[in-house]
């Protein structure tokens, strides 16, 4: 009808729009008023029949036309087929691996909710572990030229560094939309993920560092990469224990302050057993209907399982380095003594982080997690920084036949990047008196 | 195509918008304040008074939406809340319309592109005459003729039923038709 249009003509009057100035102001406005009230702090997560919707939502817009998509679809199609076999096979460098990582792709946006997002990325980890071992392995080395395998090496080693920082990710955010349990569990695959990285790495360091210089280095680029992660994961699970043991502990004074409001020394002990010890806690809120101690309980067990790994993996890493001091001990570590290369040294104090170790154990057990993963950590962050050191110096070794003063200089300053420990940036970092001195004390017990 | 899209992006928003998260109200104003604006305007016919109840409504509308976690769609929800904004600054006040003499010295209006000289005329006739039927009524055409919404939404707003809605149009828009073929 004429009518409804003319009225609904009217809606475009230039009068009624609002004056933009007046519009900006008020945005900031409101957003600042928000801001400044607690609400913002007492809203509460989504519900669970919302949480599915979020994630039906996220999912279905991703399945919104545009091009990207399209061609998505078509390796969908693709995918099926035996040309999608051969990609499977493929390693970086050959012509099929683009199609592999793109399938790989398209898997990752069709997967629904963090949680399946995290064990796509640990799939395709799996993958690039394959191709590393694969390019590197002895069999294949007639038909590739060095050359060639370097590039792939650092092609796979990108992408590996990629899918584990992917995986991080992923995590972190099931972290905020998934329970506990689903993300401790998840934690724990992680984890396995990428102790499987630091052994195949260390494996193939160990292989190649004689060979080939670059892929060493590509080599033990990713596994710090890969170290990072598992440090973060670990901590995700810590983390989502604390937080499980806060809320019940919330949960167990409210439901104690409102049957009898007269028990307060009680919940005041509760409150501080909670954060003394986790097993005590455990026991003192057993009996509240309120809480949900399966939840707690099972978290508490599968944390306490990941850093018992952690614990095993940082005394196998110990006696590793351990070996190694030992092997560059032989013919160089007496020129380097007195240049105090501290990281050395410590670790060739191993009793002493023996018993570390075993009282980071004793913590574990008594459920003071927090405190235990921090021990571990001190320890395992010692022994990979002199991992580190060992190896350049092993490579140093090799270039040069010697390890000079100068050389253990230049490594120093090539390790001073901040991401690097502070430790062994500030290593020796000598000015040239000092390097004449340390040469002249030298000259003469030289080791060929 | 892209009409799913931006529901589907609505959606999310809104999701996030429940939980606390500021920039998905930043993204509904945005998307919103001009169209409460003029709801409110036609009604009230103050740009000063309908620039402050529009800042009023939307921060009510954040309030309410951290308080309730039972709303199914923003667009209902904001515009429930404008009307129930409207229909109290009424009770306050007391009719107080500006004489319509006000739009038509109003330059935005002569230089609106859109519209003919002869549609401009028309158009402040036709907001005067609305503006003579009873406010059920000029409520109800503005939901759903300017603002487009669903009848649905209209009797989620309005508090009405549904059947309620619909001959309120209808009879809207005979008394409207009414008015003006007496007018003329």
């Amino acid at each position: 009808m004429r009518l409804i249009r003319k009225i609904s003509q009217l809606k475009n009057m230039a009068y009624f729009q609002p004056d933009k100035n007046w519009e900006i102001k008020t945005k900031y406005e409101l957003l600042s008023e928000i801001a400044s009230q607690n609400r913002l702090m007492q809203a509460q997560k989504l519900d669970y029949s919302q949480k599915i919707d979020l994630l039906f939502s996220t999912f279905l817009s991703k399945f919104s036309p545009s091009l990207s998509k399209a061609l998505a679809g078509f390796l969908i199609i693709v995918m099926g087929s035996g040309l999608s076999l051969a990609a499977q096979a493929s390693t970086p460098g050959e012509m099929l691996w683009p199609i592999k990582r793109s399938m790989e792709k398209v898997e990752l946006s069709l997967t629904l909710g963090s949680v399946r997002e995290t064990e796509v990325h640990i799939k395709h980890i799996g993958k690039r572990l394959e191709e590393i071992n694969k390019i590197l392995d002895k069999d294949n080395n007639q038909e590739t030229g060095t050359q060639a395998k370097e590039k792939a090496i650092k092609q796979a080693v990108r992408h590996l560094e990629k899918d584990v920082t992917a995986a991080d990710s992923s995590l972190k955010i099931a972290k905020e939309e998934s329970n506990p349990v689903a993300v401790v569990e998840l934690v724990k695959k992680v984890t396995e993920a990428t102790k499987e990285v630091s052994s195949v790495l260390s494996a193939q360091v160990k292989d190649n560092i004689n060979e080939d210089k670059t892929i060493g280095e590509a080599l033990v680029s990713a596994k710090e990469v890969n170290e990072v992660v598992q440090k973060s994961a670990v901590n995700v699970a810590i983390e989502v224990h604390e937080e499980v043991l806060e809320a019940a502990n919330k949960k167990n004074i409210e439901s104690s302050t409102s049957t009898d409001g007269l028990d307060t020394n009680d919940t005041l002990s509760n409150n501080l057993s909670y954060q003394s010890s986790t097993a005590s806690f455990i026991n003192s809120v057993k009996d509240n209907p309120e809480v949900d101690v399966v939840e707690l309980e099972t978290v508490t067990n599968l944390v306490k399982e990941i850093m018992a790994d952690e614990i095993s993996d940082t005394s196998s890493e110990i006696s590793d380095v351990q070996q190694k001091v030992e092997d560059v001990d032989q013919n160089e570590l007496q020129n380097l003594e007195t240049l105090d290369i501290e990281d050395i040294d410590n670790v060739k104090d191993s009793p002493a982080d023996d018993q570390i170790l075993a009282d980071a154990k004793s913590l574990l057990e008594e459920g003071f997690l927090r405190d235990a993963f921090n021990t571990i950590y001190q320890v395992k962050e010692k022994y990979q920084r002199a991992d580190v050191v060992l190896e350049k110096i092993r490579q140093a070794i090799l270039d040069h036949g010697t390890v000079e003063p100068e050389v253990i200089d230049e490594l120093n300053y090539q390790d001073s990047a901040p991401e690097s420990s502070p430790v062994s940036a500030s290593m020796i970092v000598p000015d040239s008196k000092e390097t004449e001195s340390i040469k002249e004390e030298f000259n003469s017990p030289k080791v060929d | 195509m892209n009409s799913l899209k931006s529901s589907l992006q609505e959606k999310i928003a809104f999701l996030k918008l429940k939980s606390g998260d500021s920039d998905a109200f930043a993204f509904f104003y945005d998307k919103y304040v001009a169209r409460i604006y003029r709801f409110v305007l036609i009604k009230v016919s103050s740009k000063q008074i309908a620039e402050d109840l529009t800042q009023e409504i939307f921060l009510k509308v954040w309030q309410h939406l951290v308080d309730k976690k039972d709303i199914k769609s923003f667009q209902s929800f904001i515009f429930r809340v404008a009307y129930n904004s409207v229909i109290d600054h009424y009770r306050q006040n007391d009719r107080q319309e500006l004489p319509l003499d006000y739009i038509n010295e109003n330059e935005d209006l002569v230089s609106d592109d859109a519209l003919t000289l002869d549609d401009k005329i028309d158009s402040t006739a036709l907001l005067e005459k609305i503006r003579e039927l009873k406010s059920e009524y000029q409520e109800v055409l503005l939901l759903r003729y300017i603002e487009s919404l669903s009848i649905d939404e209209i009797a989620e707003i309005t508090q009405k039923e549904k059947n309620n809605v619909r001959v309120l149009i209808h009879r809207a828009l005979s008394k409207l038709k009414e008015i003006i073929s007496n007018n003329k």
